[in-house]
C-alpha cells in the first residue's frame, strides 16, 4: 500500500487587522508526495500545496480530518510513523511560528478553480471582487478559475470573505498556487 | 453541546473474508450525555454505508475530535483539546464483541435495508458458502428478512458469532457491486441499553454527523 509522505511544512499567517473579527487566519502549506512515486531522478516525487487553510480553529478541524490518515500510516512524516496527536501538535506549532504573508505575497497564489456552474462556481458568480475567467485543464476541458487579486496584490480580505462560504465543498489545495514559493 | 461520558471500543476479529489471521475491526461506542438523556451511539465509517472502521482512533479522529476544537463536545464535561481527546481515547476499554452485554450492558443489532437483484445473488459466488448461505433462500432462513415495498429490511445480531460477516459482506456487496445492487442500499448499527440501565433512545436511521 501506498502512503503520503510530508517533508516539510510552512506556513503564512494573514494578519487579523484585515479582518474584522481581528483575527489571524493561516495558509499551512507541507511538502509531500506519494511514496510509491518517483521522479527521472529516481527521487520520490514531491510539490508543494495547501494542507489546511482558515482560523486557528478551522485548521485544526481540517487537522483533524488529515491526522486521522497518521493512525493507518497512511500520512506519515519524512516517511516515518506518527501518531495523529502528534500530527496536530506538528500543525499548533506551524501557527505558532507562522511567517507574515509579506514574505510571500509576490510568490503565492490565491485562486478557485472549479467546474463550470457547479455548487462553489454559482456561489463565486453571486459575489463581486474575484475575476473569474475559463481555462483549460490538462485533458483540455474547460474549467473556471477565480483568482483572488488586485493591482497585482493578493487579496486576502476579499479571499477569507468567501473561503467560509467554499471550504466544506474543497480541499485546500484547490486555492493555493505555491509553486513559485 | 453535547457532553461525552464513557467510551469503549468493541472489538472484532476476521470480520472480512479473506482478512489475514489476527485482523480485526473495532467500532467505537459513545456515551453522550445532552441535557438530562444519554444516548448510546456506535460510531461507524459511512452514513450509508455503517461498517466498522479498521481503528476506533482513526474514525474517532475523523468524526468527533474537530468538534472539540471549538467546545461543541466536551469530554466528562472538560473542554479539551483535540490532542487530548485522542489520548483518552487510548486509554479507552477494549471489549470483545461476544462480551459486550455482559461489560457494556448494551445490545448491539445492525438493521439493512437493501434492494438486490436476487437472480445475480443466487448465482453464487456473492455470499458465504462456509457459512451455508449460498443464495438469498438460505440468507432468509438464518436471518429473518421482511419486505419493505421493493426493499429487504434484515435485522442482524451482532452479538452472534457469523453476524458480524454476513453485514459486511452484504454491505460490500450491495454497496459497490452494480450487478448485484439495484438501489442504494441503508445500513445502521444501533445500540440498545439492556434491562437495569437508564432508557436508551432508539438509534434506528439516527445518521451520524
Amino acid at each position: 500500500m501506498s502512503y503520503r509522505i510530508e517533508y516539510a511544512h510552512r506556513t503564512l499567517r494573514v494578519d487579523g487587522s484585515e479582518f474584522p473579527d481581528a483575527k489571524d487566519r493561516y495558509i499551512v502549506l507541507a511538502e509531500g508526495g506519494d511514496s510509491n512515486c518517483y521522479g527521472s531522478d529516481n527521487r520520490r516525487s514531491r510539490s508543494w500545496g495547501a494542507i489546511a487553510i482558515g482560523r486557528l480553529e478551522e485548521v485544526l478541524e481540517d487537522g483533524c480530518q488529515l491526522a486521522a490518515a497518521c493512525e493507518s500510516e497512511g500520512l506519515r512524516l519524512k516517511g516515518r510513523a506518527l501518531r495523529p496527536e502528534a500530527y496536530l501538535r506538528l500543525l499548533r506549532e506551524q501557527m505558532r511560528k507562522a511567517q507574515p504573508t509579506c514574505s510571500a505575497r509576490y510568490r503565492l497564489g490565491l485562486y478557485c478553480r472549479t467546474e463550470t456552474d457547479d455548487e462553489t462556481d454559482m456561489l463565486l458568480r453571486a459575489l463581486p471582487g474575484a475575476a473569474r475567467t475559463i481555462e483549460r485543464d490538462w485533458n483540455n476541458k474547460p474549467v473556471v478559475v477565480y483568482r483572488f487579486a488586485e493591482n497585482g496584490q493578493l487579496d486576502f480580505r476579499l479571499f477569507f470573505s468567501v473561503y467560509p462560504a467554499i471550504r466544506c465543498a474543497k480541499h485546500a489545495w484547490h486555492f493555493v498556487d505555491s509553486s513559485n514559493l | 453541546m453535547t457532553n461525552e461520558i464513557r467510551r469503549a471500543i468493541v472489538v472484532v476479529r476476521g470480520t472480512y473474508p479473506g482478512e489475514y489471521p489476527g485482523s480485526s475491526t473495532e467500532l467505537p461506542i459513545v456515551w453522550d450525555q445532552t441535557g438530562h438523556h444519554t444516548n448510546v451511539t456506535a460510531l461507524t465509517s459511512h452514513p450509508n454505508l455503517q461498517l466498522p472502521a479498521s481503528s476506533a482512533i482513526q474514525l474517532v479522529c475523523r468524526l468527533r475530535a474537530p468538534l472539540t476544537v471549538r467546545g461543541r463536545l466536551l469530554q466528562d464535561g472538560q473542554q479539551v483539546s483535540p490532542e487530548k481527546y485522542l489520548a483518552t481515547w487510548r486509554t479507552a476499554p477494549r471489549v470483545c464483541h461476544s462480551r459486550v452485554a455482559e461489560d457494556l450492558q448494551i445490545a448491539l443489532s445492525s438493521v439493512a435495508t437493501f434492494d438486490l437483484r436476487v437472480e445475480r445473488c443466487n448465482k453464487g459466488g456473492y455470499l458465504l458458502e462456509e457459512l451455508g448461505i449460498v443464495d438469498i433462500d438460505s440468507l432468509v432462513s438464518q436471518f429473518p428478512a421482511v419486505p419493505v415495498g421493493q426493499q429487504w429490511r434484515i435485522e442482524f445480531d451482532l452479538a452472534s458469532p457469523h453476524a458480524w460477516r454476513v453485514f459486511a459482506q452484504f454491505a460490500a456487496r450491495s454497496y459497490y457491486d452494480p450487478e448485484v445492487r439495484a438501489q442504494p442500499a441503508q445500513f445502521h448499527v444501533q445500540t440498545r441499553a439492556l434491562a437495569g440501565t437508564a432508557p436508551q433512545p432508539d438509534l434506528f436511521g439516527e445518521e451520524l454527523a
